[in-house]
């Protein structure tokens, strides 16, 4: 039994309600530009409920704008998005927590001065008061069923984590809020490959509970899942995608560089 | 659900130590000196309390401290003065003004971060200043306005110089009790994920400029408070009590003191308002000595006079020197260059 069926049963009750159940999440033309940078454009993809969504490219291809716009952290120039059906796009960052979507930021997002325990709690608030039926104890159990090492770690000021720790630790964080879709944003960046290979064990773990993950990163990356959808960005556009399937890493070297020209 | 305090030791001595800081003042009993200058290092501290709570909290920028106390004090002035209002509701309705104009001020200023927001901030108190000089009218233009009333409570005036001591002491410790507070609840726990990483605060579920706007605010109501009550004590407000002078000393009260420290504010206002007094026999030189010092402070200490870790900083090198005991003169002399003004500091203290 996966360490996050209890909270995926709940949620998969909640939708049997459709005949169809509706995409978990749903992207839709979302165009993002900054001034006259145009960063990302006419993305459009969904998501199933359970189902992960994995989009590469090399930096500036337009991929944190991508997840920044769907977590509501920067405003779409155009494009709509929706999570269970419902339009979220005009909801600023704080309120589609509460809607579904969790963000793991680029960077790990540590916060320094604050302990593990803090941080962890500060995941479960932003639950919203409907949602925490489920005592803080035994959710927070479960992210430690997936990330051990946080139980030791508790007391410790979170700015003295390893990077893989803090990666595990932001995971657990966004965990903890109960979304529907998880978002992360390049979580093996700057880990050395056994902590690469721990977080994707645990985000393999997320993807078998029937968690939807969309997760994007630069290279190819040791996840057991198969994407039900992989899209290669590059300038803004998606320049591949494949359902089912992964390219190879010679096919990614080949449409980076290919893409250049 | 067990909730992990942030508190420090700090957060325990800030109630004996405004007791003592009180009695100290019947203490010194008739030494109008000590009272009066100590009564005016109890306003600013208040302002500066005000100030720990939007950047040491919030790790939000504001140069608009003095645009707040402004409105504090030419509330108690203007309407104390010339409309013959109770001077405690001047106070409040300068507190009033000054939060109610900070929240709308907020919405417009906190769509900037980092050095736009306080170049804004900084804007917003040049513009106050500019205006209590031009506006002769409203608030008396560079001559100011004379004659504040002082205090009454019931049948009892705040006239004698201790009494207005003892009155700005009891407000200075429960502004420090309210910022404790403050910074103990969810709102203080969401004040330093917000200073840490405002995109991970709202991905958190944290609505980030009600808190920002809350921070604002509070630091608001503090500096119209503060400077409300300078104004009455000293009977007189002038625009040179919002310059950017003050701006500076201000922030200067906070970086010594220590920033994110419950009783920094209250060191800090100390040390700048008494010190420039202790030395004036200096005359010439006084400031340069006064600024000196204040600079190797900053160098040596870095997170002010009551920051733990500092101090710890500061033992480092000294250990090290230790450490290369009777090693020969020459290795000393190649230390790394980056140590030498810690180091030098440090020999000088022994």
């Amino acid at each position: 039994m996966s360490p996050l069926s209890a909270m995926s049963a709940s949620r998969s009750s909640e939708q049997t309600g459709a005949s169809r159940p509706p995409a978990a999440l749903e992207v839709e033309s979302l165009t993002v530009r900054y001034g006259r940078v145009h960063a990302l454009t006419d993305l459009s993809f969904a998501a199933a409920p359970g189902e992960l969504v994995l989009i590469l490219g090399t930096n500036g291809a337009g991929k944190s704008s991508a997840v920044n716009a769907t977590a509501g952290l920067v405003a779409p120039f155009a494009g709509r998005i929706r999570v269970g059906g419902r339009d979220v796009t005009r909801q600023p960052a704080h309120r589609r927590v509460r809607s579904g979507v969790s963000l793991v930021p680029e960077g790990r997002g540590p916060l320094p001065g604050i302990s593990v325990r803090d941080n962890l709690e500060l995941g479960y608030r932003a639950r919203p008061r409907g949602k925490r039926s489920e005592p803080y104890e035994d959710a927070v159990e479960r992210i430690f069923a997936l990330f051990p090492i946080l139980e030791q770690r508790l007391k410790q000021d979170c700015g003295t984590l390893s990077g893989g720790e803090m990666q595990m630790l932001a995971i657990g964080r966004a965990l903890l809020a109960d979304p529907a879709v998880l978002l992360l944003d390049e979580p093996s960046l700057g880990l050395a490959p056994k902590p690469v290979a721990q977080v994707y064990e645990a985000l393999d773990a997320c993807a078998a509970s029937g968690l939807t993950l969309v997760i994007i990163e630069q290279k190819s990356v040791p996840l057991r899942t198969e994407p039900a959808l992989t899209m290669v960005l590059h300038n803004g556009r998606v320049i591949d995608r494949r359902r089912h399937a992964r390219p190879s890493d010679g096919e990614l070297a080949e449409l980076y560089m290919g893409g250049m020209a | 659900m067990r909730l992990d305090r942030l508190s420090g030791r700090s957060t325990r001595l800030a109630g004996p130590i405004t007791v003592t800081i009180v009695l100290a003042g019947l203490w010194l009993g008739d030494s109008a000196f000590w009272i009066y200058n100590l009564t005016l290092v109890g306003a600013y501290a208040i302002v500066v309390i005000g100030l720990n709570i939007l950047l040491g909290y919030a790790g939000l920028v504001s140069f608009a401290q003095t645009a707040f106390m402004a409105v504090g004090g030419y509330g108690v002035a203007i309407l104390s003065v010339r409309h013959a209002v109770d001077p405690w509701l001047g106070l409040i309705a300068g507190m009033a003004v000054a939060g109610g104009a900070a929240a709308l001020i907020g919405l417009a200023l906190f769509r900037l971060r980092g050095h736009y927001l306080t170049m804004a901030s900084f804007a917003l108190a040049m513009g106050v200043f500019g205006y209590a000089t031009a506006a002769v009218s409203f608030t008396g233009g560079s001559v100011g306005i004379a004659g504040v009333p002082p205090f009454v409570l019931g049948s009892f005036t705040f006239s004698d110089p201790r009494h207005a001591y003892a009155l700005v002491w009891v407000l200075v410790g429960l502004c420090a009790w309210a910022g404790v507070r403050a910074r103990d609840s969810h709102v203080g726990r969401a004040w330093r994920t917000i200073a840490d990483n405002e995109n991970v605060a709202a991905s958190l579920g944290l609505p980030v400029l009600r808190y920002k706007l809350i921070a604002f605010v509070i630091a608001a109501v503090m500096g119209a408070l503060g400077g409300g009550l300078y104004v009455d004590f000293t009977s007189y407000a002038n625009p040179e009590l919002y310059a950017p002078a003050i701006i500076v000393n201000i922030f200067l009260m906070l970086f010594l003191g220590g920033r994110g420290h419950t009783l920094g504010p209250i060191v800090g206002a100390a040390i700048v308002v008494i010190v420039p007094l202790q030395i004036a026999g200096l005359s010439d030189i006084q400031a340069i000595i006064f600024n000196l010092a204040l600079l190797v402070l900053i160098l040596v200490l870095p997170g002010g006079l009551l920051d733990a870790r500092s101090w710890r900083g500061l033992a480092a090198p000294l250990r090290r020197l230790r450490a290369l005991g009777g090693a020969d003169a020459q290795m000393a002399h190649t230390a790394d260059a980056e140590l030498e003004p810690a180091a030098l500091a440090g020999r000088s203290r022994r």
